[in-house]
Parts: structure tokens; C-alpha cells; sequence
């Protein structure tokens, strides 16, 4: 036991630990040109064990510990040294602040990874939502009548079935595609057979892309699935978030109107995000992949869109002119606390409401928007972290224990050397 | 000063970790919720059940104006369905909870030729083409509207989904007008609904015939990522030298290393971009094209153009060099130029072979450094070709 307990509190482990974080920071930052952001953020860091990296457009065999336990060992070894080297005296009194501060820093830092969420709430000018969309997290909905079946889709891993009380039939998962890309099948130029001929894939073609690796762009999921009933299949089809995310079909929309004309293209969306459903028992389930939902207990309802400009800085080669402010004007609406009114929200002044705080994070409401006959609508980033203020204690903590440690000393030196001098 | 033994430390720690752990990990489970459907703010507004049963306003109905009108007994079982692309009639037939489509598109003209019809259904069953001799072999006659017609009964595996897939169509020469009648789906279902499909195929009778083909879509604007078309009729494309209907099938051919795949353009069979240190780069285009595409001689002629180069005459045609390939002779065309958009010198080397009732382009252009060190992969490529039976 002794040996156990004198391994965590050495300060050889904290020396260690902090030479592995290094090496990992610098690798982790050097990967994310290969691996992408979130690519490199999930396999170096929200890891307990690292195996190979990606740097440089090469493969290099290395095992490294992953984040998750370089921070786990250092809390041990924090906490441990704590308790059992320090003391409660004067002397070491900084000391002790400081690094409680930083057990602070660490247990935040980990609540955070697990504990919040980010989000986005779009929405055109009078348009009112009381939900916002995870832009990383997807889910299979079944929607019967009022109910919503929900199934995230890290549950649907290739070649497992799915299955859930709230449906009578299980679900197959044949293909899955982290990301993907679709393409009309024109009614007379198909070659290869459809993936299915129910419902959208029999006009559309999906297919596997590479996942996307930079922050400017996203994976668009989907999945192949065959839906079984304890007796029989009731048939296959192609869920994928290209239908049921309507900016993604609105981005469909407008790439083919270009070319095929907006008859054709509205044609085309429509048939994309067409419903498919499935009956069983008499009951009618429709079914979509979207981006996870998150509901709250009160609505947002976005009043005016405003995108202003400099001055004197729109002009025939640059129309979109230099932006000056973003700003939603939105209401609140609670029915619980029956709170009615109205906030703006605008860059650095974000709303802080519900446990969520809500930055202005994109904006259609410039003066193209509105000569190109569309409506002015705004794009929310809505964060949900409840260990938001972990950090700022934290560092505050550090900081006066230090502050403390010094005075401390500065006392003591100066007293010495009065002692000294008389 | 110990306050507590570290023997208690340990489990505390890995228990407040593991509550925190169980925290975030809720958000994995399959959740169940019930949502207002009258309160606006709260419906999925994409949830499928949501969507649009018919066509948004404002769309077009399809222009089915010129046609005969379609008229036919609804077999028992079958449900008429909206119109949507080319259809001029549309069903469900449905069998054990199993649903097929059956659909009615009239195209003008030749509409690609049956043979090229059967073999692009051959593909969507995930079977491989057949050679023109055997097309009677599949063929079944049929009387539709009292007149003869061929039927073709294909069925595969799904190499997507492992599903037995099945198509019956028919396809009726009518006046200037190629009628497709088509039922496919599930392989149980579409033998359940044959019989079926074949009365109705005989109960159907045109109504005042105006003898005009439909209104076609105009596909020659289709985005540049879409596959090309093949199967169509080429007289609704609006061009001289339009892609043979089986334009899409590739050559079996080894691709030099280095060359990665590009997205398709229209009308094109395969595209490959070559890229080089810093930004140079060169692609390559393979097309094929009906007859002799427009001409050697407007071919060159256009690609000198898009070097900057003057136009050549018929006589220089004969000093150009020719060259052996698995097709027979093809003829070597080398531009020097530059890239009008870079001002950068620029090079192209084309090969064109004019192979059967077709003419096959291999075009390398790009910048001059990439092009001459690429000429030889590209001649390696083109002579590796082997192409469809057939062609």
C-alpha cells in the first residue's frame, strides 16, 4: 500500500505526466493538419490511450497515454500530494491555494468535456423555436402522431440491430457513413441499381465520402437500414441528414436551380425530403435522420435580423461591403414563469438564459439577401456548459495563492533583514 | 499532517469521476418524447411526417400536354400516385407490406434504343450488360393498347442492400413516341403483381393521340457533378455530337499512379487530375462520343482555341502522326499554347479513335512542365484500354 501510495504522490509521476502532456500537445496540434480538429481532438485527447498518429501525411507507430489519463493521474497525484505532503501552516498557505486552484482547473476542464453541449438555433425573421440543433450530434427520429422516437446515431453501429420498447420493430443497421454525398437519379440515366427502392433512394443515389477534416465544412451522415418485425422485414431503406436537415435540402435546392432551373430544383428537394414511413399495426411511423434536437423549456422568437456595413464600403466588386454588426433582436417566451420580452443579441453580447448561453454566430441579412428576395435570418450558437465558471475560479484561485506565496515571503525577507540591520 | 489515508482517497475519486462519467453519457440512450403538433414552435419541421405529401406551390406540373391521354384499367391492389419527373401515370402495387413502383414515361424518338435500356436495367438490378446478339433471347412479346411490344423480365441481387430486385418493363414503339412501362421493386412482389401488370398493359388505350413527344427536360444543364446521361434521347439534348447511350460504361484500362479520380462532367466517361509540386496540375478528360463527334478537324480546332492557338485547316490534318491502339488507328494531336486564364504556357496531347459507330477523345491538357512529363502515361493509358463488347 505504501508503495502505491508513495507512487502517487511523487513528484516524479507529476514530472512524467506533465513531459507525456507535452509530447501529446504537440503531436495532438501537429495531427490536426491530417486528422481535422475534431478528428484530432477525439483521438488524442478525449483518449485514455493514444495508438499511432497521423503527422505529416505519415503513419507513425507511437502509443502515447491520451488525454483523458494524463488528466485523470495528475488529479490523483494532485489530490494525493495535497493530502498527504502538504501542511496547513502560514508558510504553506499559497502553496496550498495554488494548487487547489489548479485541482479545480483539472476537475473543470473534465466536466466540461462531459457536461456541455454546443448548439445552433436557426431561424428567418418572425420564425419562433423552442430547440436548438447539435451541428456534431445526430439521431434517427421515428415520429408517430405526437411522439418522437429518438435514437442518437453513435447507437447505430454497422451490422447491430437496434430495438426499443417504444417500436414494434427492430433496426438493421446495413451501412453506416459518418459522411456522405447524394446525387439525383435521373429517371433515365441510372446505371447501377438504387440502394434501395423504397423510398428516397429510389430517386436519389447516397453514397460513402470521406469524412471531412477541416472546421469550415461538415460530415453529413447517413445510414442504410432494414427495419424487421419479429415475423418479417418490412424492407430497407436510406435514412440520411442530406433529407432531413432543411438547410441541407435548401443547399440542394439551390445548387441544382442554378443549373437545372428552379421548376426542376424545387422538384428535386421535394422528392428529397419526401417522407418515408413505415406501418405497422395500423400505426404509420415516419422516419429521418436529422441533427440531434435539443428542446427547451421556453421559445425564441427572432424579431429583426440586422447586418450593418462601414460606410462607403459597398461596391461594385466587393457588394457585400466591410461588416460593421450582427445583431438578432429576439423575445423570450417562457409559459413556466410566464417571462415575455424582448433581448438583442449582438457580437460579444451574448444572452445568457436558461442554463444556455446564446452567441450571435451567423448571419443571412445583408443587403444581397434582401435584393435576392429572401428572408433575413440569423443562425444562434447555443452553449450549454454548467462548469463554465470553473475556470475563472480556478485561475483566480492560482493567482492569489501565488499573490499570497509572495507576500509571504516579501514579509518574511524584509523582517529578516530589518532583524539583520538593528 | 495526514487528514485522510489515501486508501480513502481513491474509491471517492473514482467515484465522483464515474457519476460525472454517467452524466454525460445519458445523452447516448434512445430517448421518447411527445411533441405538440398544434403549437408551430415545437413540430420537427423536417421530420418526415411533416414533408409536403404533393409538390410545394409554384412547381411546374410536369408538360404532359402534347401527349395522348393515358387511359387504363387500375388493377385491384394497385394505388395511383402523384406525378412526378417524367411519369405520366404512377402506382403502388403492394404485396405482404411490400411495396414496387410501376411507372408510365413516354420519351420521343428512340429514347437510347432498347438495347441500351435493357442493359442500363440490367445494371440497376446489379447484373452485368449482355452483348446486343442476346437482347432477343431476354425479349417476351406483349400486346399493349392492342399493339405488339417487347417485355423484358431482369432481376438481380442488390449488391447495396443484398435485396432481390427485379424489373419488368415493356417497351412500346408508338409513332415517334417510345412508351417505358416499368414495375420494380422487391423480387417476391413483382412476381406476386406480373400477371397483373400484363392485363393492365393490355387494358391501356390512347386517348386522341396529338402525336408530340413531351416536353423534355432540359439535361444538357444538369450540375457538373451529375453522371452523364445515357439511355436518353439524343434529339432532346439540343447537340450535334452527343454522348453514345453508353457513354458511362468505362473501358477496362490501367490508370497511371499518380493520376487521382475527378468528378465527372457532363458528358464525360472518366476524369483524372494530375497534380505536380506547387500548384501545377493537368487533367485528364475521356469522352465518347456518337459518330465522329463533331469531326477531327472542329475538335482540334476547339481545343486550339482553348490554348489560344489559331484554327488549323483541313490540309494539316494529314501531317498529323497516328498510332496503334487495341481499337484500331488513332491520331496523335499535340497543342503548345497558354492557359487564357493563367497566361501560363500551357500544353495539351489529345488522342482520338474513332472506334465502330463512336469516337473515343482521351484529352491531357495543362500546364506545359505536367503535360510533357505525362504524355507517355497518357498514351500507356489510352493503349491499355480495352473496350465494351460490342464497341
Amino acid at each position: 500500500m505504501k508503495k502505491i501510495v508513495d507512487f502517487f504522490i511523487s513528484l516524479k509521476l507529476t514530472v512524467v505526466l506533465l513531459a507525456f502532456a507535452i509530447v501529446l500537445v504537440f503531436v495532438g496540434t501537429l495531427a490536426q493538419a491530417d486528422e481535422g480538429l475534431y478528428g484530432a481532438q477525439a483521438h488524442y485527447f478525449k483518449q485514455w490511450i493514444v495508438i499511432g498518429a497521423h503527422i505529416f501525411g505519415h503513419e507513425i507507430p507511437l502509443i502515447l497515454p491520451g488525454g483523458y489519463l494524463i488528466g485523470t493521474l495528475l488529479l490523483v497525484n494532485l489530490v494525493c500530494t495535497h493530502i498527504y505532503r502538504f501542511q496547513f501552516t502560514w508558510k504553506k498557505l499559497g502553496i496550498q491555494i495554488a494548487h487547489a486552484g489548479i485541482i479545480v482547473l483539472l476537475v473543470g476542464q473534465l466536466s466540461t468535456d462531459l457536461l456541455s453541449r454546443e448548439l445552433q438555433m436557426h431561424f428567418t425573421e418572425g420564425e419562433t423555436r423552442n430547440y436548438s440543433d447539435s451541428s456534431t450530434d445526430f439521431e434517427l427520429i421515428f415520429v408517430a402522431g405526437d411522439q418522437v422516437i429518438s435514437i442518437p446515431y453513435k447507437l447505430l453501429k454497422p451490422g447491430q440491430e437496434v430495438e426499443t420498447a417504444a417500436l414494434p420493430f427492430a433496426i438493421r443497421v446495413k451501412a453506416r457513413w459518418h459522411n456522405s454525398d447524394v446525387n439525383f437519379r435521373a429517371p433515365m440515366l441510372a446505371k447501377a441499381p438504387a440502394l434501395t427502392t423504397n423510398g428516397i433512394a429510389a430517386n436519389f443515389d447516397f453514397k460513402r465520402a470521406e469524412d471531412i477534416k477541416t472546421t469550415d465544412q461538415r460530415n453529413i451522415p447517413s445510414v442504410v437500414i432494414e427495419l424487421l418485425t419479429p415475423t418479417n422485414s418490412l424492407g430497407t431503406w436510406v435514412a440520411s441528414v442530406w433529407a432531413g436537415d432543411p438547410a441541407l435540402v435548401d443547399t440542394v435546392r439551390s445548387s441544382y436551380a442554378q443549373s437545372v432551373g428552379m421548376g426542376m430544383a424545387q422538384t428535386i428537394a421535394s422528392q428529397l425530403a419526401a417522407p418515408q414511413t413505415v406501418t405497422v399495426g395500423g400505426k404509420q411511423y415516419s422516419f429521418t435522420m436529422r441533427p440531434m434536437r435539443i428542446y427547451h423549456p421556453f421559445s425564441l422568437t427572432l424579431l429583426k435580423a440586422t447586418h450593418t456595413v462601414y460606410p462607403g464600403t459597398i461596391t461594385p466588386t466587393d457588394p457585400e461591403g466591410i461588416p460593421k454588426d450582427f445583431r438578432s433582436r429576439v423575445r423570450i417566451d417562457n409559459p413556466q414563469t410566464g417571462e415575455k420580452r424582448e433581448v438583442e443579441i449582438s457580437m460579444n453580447h451574448p444572452l445568457r438564459y436558461g442554463g444556455f448561453t446564446f452567441y450571435q454566430y451567423q448571419m443571412d441579412a445583408g443587403q444581397l439577401t434582401r435584393q435576392a428576395g429572401r428572408a433575413a435570418s440569423s443562425v444562434l450558437s447555443v452553449v450549454r456548459n454548467p462548469s463554465w465558471l470553473t475556470p475563472y475560479v480556478g485561475c483566480t484561485m492560482v493567482g492569489v495563492g501565488m499573490v499570497i506565496q509572495f507576500v509571504y515571503h516579501l514579509i518574511r525577507f524584509i523582517t529578516k533583514r530589518q532583524t539583520k540591520n538593528t | 499532517m495526514k487528514l485522510f489515508a489515501c486508501s480513502n482517497i481513491l474509491p471517492l475519486m473514482a467515484a465522483s469521476l464515474l457519476v460525472a462519467a454517467l452524466a454525460g453519457c445519458g445523452r447516448d440512450s434512445v430517448k421518447v418524447y411527445n411533441v405538440d403538433t398544434n403549437d408551430t414552435t415545437s413540430v420537427p419541421s423536417q421530420t418526415a411526417g411533416a414533408m409536403p405529401m404533393t409538390m410545394p406551390n409554384g412547381l411546374p406540373a410536369p408538360d404532359n400536354s402534347g401527349l395522348p391521354k393515358l387511359k387504363y384499367k387500375l388493377p385491384e391492389g394497385w394505388k395511383e400516385k402523384p406525378l412526378t419527373q417524367m411519369r405520366v401515370a404512377s402506382f403502388d402495387a403492394s404485396a405482404g407490406g411490400k411495396q414496387v413502383d410501376v411507372s408510365v414515361i413516354p420519351l420521343g424518338g428512340m429514347a437510347g434504343g432498347d438495347f441500351a435500356n435493357v442493359n442500363r436495367w440490367l445494371g440497376q438490378v446489379g447484373q452485368p450488360p449482355i452483348a446486343e446478339a442476346e437482347l432477343p433471347k431476354l425479349t417476351e412479346k406483349v400486346e399493349v393498347a392492342g399493339q405488339p411490344a417487347d417485355l423484358y423480365d431482369l432481376a438481380g441481387t442488390n449488391a447495396g442492400s443484398g435485396n432481390v430486385e427485379r424489373i419488368i418493363a415493356t417497351i412500346l414503339h408508338s409513332g415517334d413516341t417510345a412508351w417505358f412501362f416499368k414495375m420494380n421493386g422487391d423480387g417476391d412482389v413483382v412476381e406476386q403483381n406480373k400477371s397483373a401488370f400484363i392485363a393492365f398493359l393490355k387494358s391501356v388505350e390512347f386517348g386522341a393521340p396529338s402525336g408530340a413527344a413531351p416536353a423534355a427536360m432540359d439535361m444538357s444543364q444538369l450540375p457538373p457533378s451529375h453522371p452523364p446521361i445515357g439511355g436518353m434521347d439524343m434529339s432532346m439534348m439540343g447537340g450535334a455530337s452527343m454522348p453514345s447511350a453508353d457513354a458511362t460504361s468505362k473501358p477496362a484500362w490501367t490508370v497511371p499512379s499518380g493520376w487521382q479520380e475527378g468528378p465527372l462532367a457532363q458528358f464525360l466517361t472518366a476524369k483524372y487530375v494530375i497534380k505536380r509540386s506547387g500548384d501545377e496540375t493537368a487533367e485528364v478528360n475521356v469522352s465518347a462520343l456518337n459518330g465522329d463527334g463533331g469531326g477531327l478537324l472542329s475538335n482540334i480546332n476547339r481545343w486550339r482555341a482553348q490554348l489560344a492557338q489559331s484554327p488549323i485547316a483541313g490540309a494539316d490534318l494529314a501531317k498529323l502522326a497516328t498510332m496503334d491502339m487495341s481499337g484500331g488507328k488513332a491520331t496523335l494531336v499535340e497543342i503548345s499554347g497558354t492557359n487564357p486564364r493563367t497566361s501560363k504556357p500551357a500544353e495539351l496531347v489529345g488522342i482520338v479513335l474513332p472506334l465502330g459507330n463512336q469516337t473515343w477523345f482521351y484529352k491531357l491538357m495543362g500546364d506545359a512542365t505536367v503535360v510533357s512529363q505525362q504524355k507517355a502515361a497518357l498514351i500507356q493509358f489510352a493503349q491499355s484500354a480495352k473496350y465494351p463488347a460490342g464497341q
